[in-house]
């Protein structure tokens, strides 16, 4: 037996009363499919019925391990006890959460209840996640730590005249409808529905046979006129049709995207509370995100051709502790703004990061600095191997036709120009900033303090040219993501970077 | 002008001679497991040309894992601290040069693996908080040595952190006594921005 520690002598807090429902819910979602199945299938098919017995039988466990779970919320930290037979106890002092999110679909409306999630900056896993509890419960979790964050910034900053002031409020952006409305035909995000669509078809073929035979039996009369129709149509109306069939197709497509749009970023806003930025949206489950404005450790500004048509520019950023989490989208704090204007972004980034001016990280502010050119040699090398490579395959099957794949060569050169025209980088003692693309454009920009290592590499092609690939490494970033990663620098000037950087690390402090 | 970051003049250290002797049991272990199946099936049927050339790069893979790779991840092998800067250089065709600012050095470990041992040397892991870059390692350092750096880079960390509160109060006592018959031994390098930022 343990002592019993000064806590746990007042009360603890539970999970709501309600949350065995919503264990059941997040089972049901994640065996969707099998229970599906199960649902749709016939009887021989009896393997789907295990699938959802089983289903069933894993959520008694997390029911049973939610009941135990007890938490307290003291001044300074908060204490998370849970486990039946093996007992945990975490103690997550509120300085060492970075991120509140939480999670809140019409169900939890209904029951005045929240999914929450809190995340530390080590990354890999959430610090703790309640699922679920009242939403008196979570104003007090995040009073309790904002609280705390408070009396922290007060001898940091100093001077007691501007940190005693009253707490600064301020709606940072919200996006109208129709803003939403244009993310959607930007994101063009209409594939996520389908591809739902089609995989629940493709799991269960046979129902699907089924269905459609009958229906095939129905149109077979149509089907009939359509061949006696055959010769009486003209290539022209051939052509219409098919154009016409494809831009339905399009329309849908866009309807679709404007729909998830719709759903993902309804009602988007972005709060500034202090040093504390949230983030709301969504339409049907309304997610909430914050994190403190000095964490975040990089933005990147992302731009298509759909956005250029409507003079608009993606933001997101990352925050140390979402990067591992594979379905942390739009739970987790992402979007600075899903869209915005190109003028009102640097307003917007102004007040967030104010510690320099974002009008240098505009493309025409002079200030950027491009690769070498040459490096476009370097860049065509893979698009023009596979090329090669198709033209081969095709060889083999359309014989001389292969040749046509010489008229893709002064593309794939010209592509290679820009793109080696289009990347670039900003260096001085507040930030570096990258960017990349000219079809897509991408800029990242991380402050020099929240830099760690900073690694060169060079590879055989790279020791040819007297190249080099700058990396500089941040907290919290993804694989995936665009970064601080600058290929085809001159080596010089790539040693030069690191030298300077590393410098500039060791004289300031990394903060959280 | 320098061209390749292996011929840059710099006051980068090699690492220990005897480093060769233990790349070269790692390195045929390795090719071994790779190319047994190489040598078996190709000794029993030499005969047949396909095999007789798996052979022969089976025999090929074992040369060089002994002969040439060792010697040559050896001698690209360098590391250092400049100015504050933990400089880590490595890499035979694939280059890298790594740098991290003694500031940002979360904790260190020194271990040693079995072969490492009987030649008394050691690997010194940095890790940062960072994401890709997060696990710096330089191997074949004596052991004394990378206990050295170690307790170095600690103390230069205390030296920020005593700085950071203005000397009036000591930092928090580690014990730094290197274990010396330990194989593996690890000490949190205190965080100063744990200080100086979040807390009081």
């Amino acid at each position: 037996m343990t002592p019993v520690q000064d806590f746990e002598n007042t009360p603890p807090l539970k999970l709501h009363q309600i949350s065995p429902l919503f264990y059941f819910l997040d089972a049901v979602k994640e065996f969707a499919v099998l229970i599906l199945i199960a649902i749709f299938a016939s009887s021989q098919n009896s393997w789907a019925m295990w699938g959802a017995g089983f289903a069933a039988l894993f959520v008694i466990p997390q029911i049973i391990g939610a009941r135990f779970l007890k938490y307290w919320i003291l001044p300074d930290e908060l204490v998370v006890k849970s486990g039946i037979f093996f007992k945990q106890e975490r103690h997550i002092p509120y300085e060492r959460i970075q991120n509140i999110n939480q999670t809140q679909g019409v169900l939890h409306r209904l029951f005045k209840v929240c999914k929450v999630k809190l995340e530390s900056a080590s990354g890999t896993k959430p610090e703790a996640i309640f699922n679920v509890i009242s939403l008196e419960a979570i104003e007090e979790l995040r009073m309790a730590s904002q609280g705390k964050a408070v009396a922290n910034s007060v001898p940091q900053e100093g001077l007691s005249d501007t940190t005693l002031a009253e707490p600064q409020k301020s709606i940072l952006l919200s996006l109208p409808i129709s803003e939403v409305i244009k993310l959607g035909l930007i994101n063009l995000q209409g594939l996520i529905p389908i591809a739902v669509f089609l995989g629940f078809i493709s799991s269960q073929i046979e129902w699907w046979e089924h269905v459609s035979f009958s229906w095939l039996d129905g149109l077979r009369p149509l089907l009939r006129n359509i061949e006696g129709l055959e010769h009486s149509i003209s290539p022209g109306m051939l052509i219409v049709s098919v154009l016409s069939l494809l831009l339905l197709g399009l329309i849908v497509f866009w309807v679709l995207s404007i729909a998830v749009a719709l759903v993902r970023f309804y009602q988007f806003t972005l709060k500034r509370e202090d040093e504390k930025l949230t983030s709301t949206m969504g339409l049907f489950t309304r997610t909430s995100a914050s994190a403190s404005l000095g964490r975040i450790q990089k933005i990147t500004l992302s731009e298509g051709i759909l956005h250029r048509i409507f003079n608009r520019v993606g933001v997101s950023c990352k925050t140390a502790g979402n990067s591992m989490d594979a379905n942390n989208f739009g739970k987790s704090f992402h979007f600075l703004a899903p869209i915005i204007e190109k003028e009102k972004a640097v307003n917007l980034l102004n007040i967030i990061q104010k510690e320099f001016d974002w009008n240098l990280v505009a493309e025409d502010s002079g200030v950027w600095k491009a690769i070498p050119y040459r490096a476009w040699t370097r860049i065509l090398k893979l698009p023009l191997i596979i090329t090669f490579i198709a033209a081969c395959l095709s060889a083999y099957f359309f014989k001389w036709w292969a040749l046509s794949f010489i008229l893709v060569l002064p593309l794939i050169v010209y592509d290679a120009q820009r793109s080696a025209k289009a990347m670039g980088y900003i260096f001085n003692d507040e930030f570096i900033a990258y960017r990349s693309g000219w079809i897509s454009k991408e800029i990242s920009v991380v402050k020099i303090d929240k830099s760690h290592a900073v690694a060169i590499h060079q590879n055989p092609f790279d020791k040819r040219r007297v190249m080099a690939n700058f990396y500089m490494d941040t907290a919290g970033v993804a694989l995936s993501d665009h970064k601080i990663k600058i290929k085809y620098l001159d080596f010089s000037d790539a040693l030069h970077l690191q030298k300077r950087v590393t410098e500039l690390t060791n004289k300031q402090e990394f903060k959280w | 002008m320098s061209e390749s970051l292996h011929d840059i003049p710099s006051q980068l250290k090699n690492i220990e001679r005897d480093y060769i002797k233990v790349a070269r049991v790692h390195y045929t272990l390795i090719m071994l497991v790779i190319s047994t199946p190489l040598l078996f099936v190709g000794f029993f049927q030499l005969d047949n040309p396909i095999l007789l050339i798996a052979f022969a790069l089976a025999i090929v893979f074992l040369v060089f894992s002994i002969f040439f790779f060792p010697k040559r991840e050896y001698s690209h092998t360098k590391y250092g601290l400049i100015n504050d800067v933990f400089y880590v250089q490595e890499g035979i065709w694939f280059k890298k040069r790594t740098a991290v600012a003694q500031n940002r050095i979360q904790h260190t470990d020194v271990s040693q693996g079995p072969v490492a041992r009987r030649y008394d040397l050691a690997t010194l892991t940095i890790h940062t908080a960072g994401m890709a870059e997060a696990n710096i390692k330089v191997p074949g350092l004596k052991h004394s040595d990378a206990i050295a750096m170690r307790d170095h880079l600690i103390h230069l960390n205390k030296q920020l952190l005593n700085s950071k509160q203005g000397n009036n109060k000591s930092a928090p006592a580690l014990s730094l006594a290197p274990d010396e018959n330990s194989m593996a031994t690890s000490v949190l390098a205190l965080r100063p921005m744990q200080i100086s930022n979040e807390e009081e």
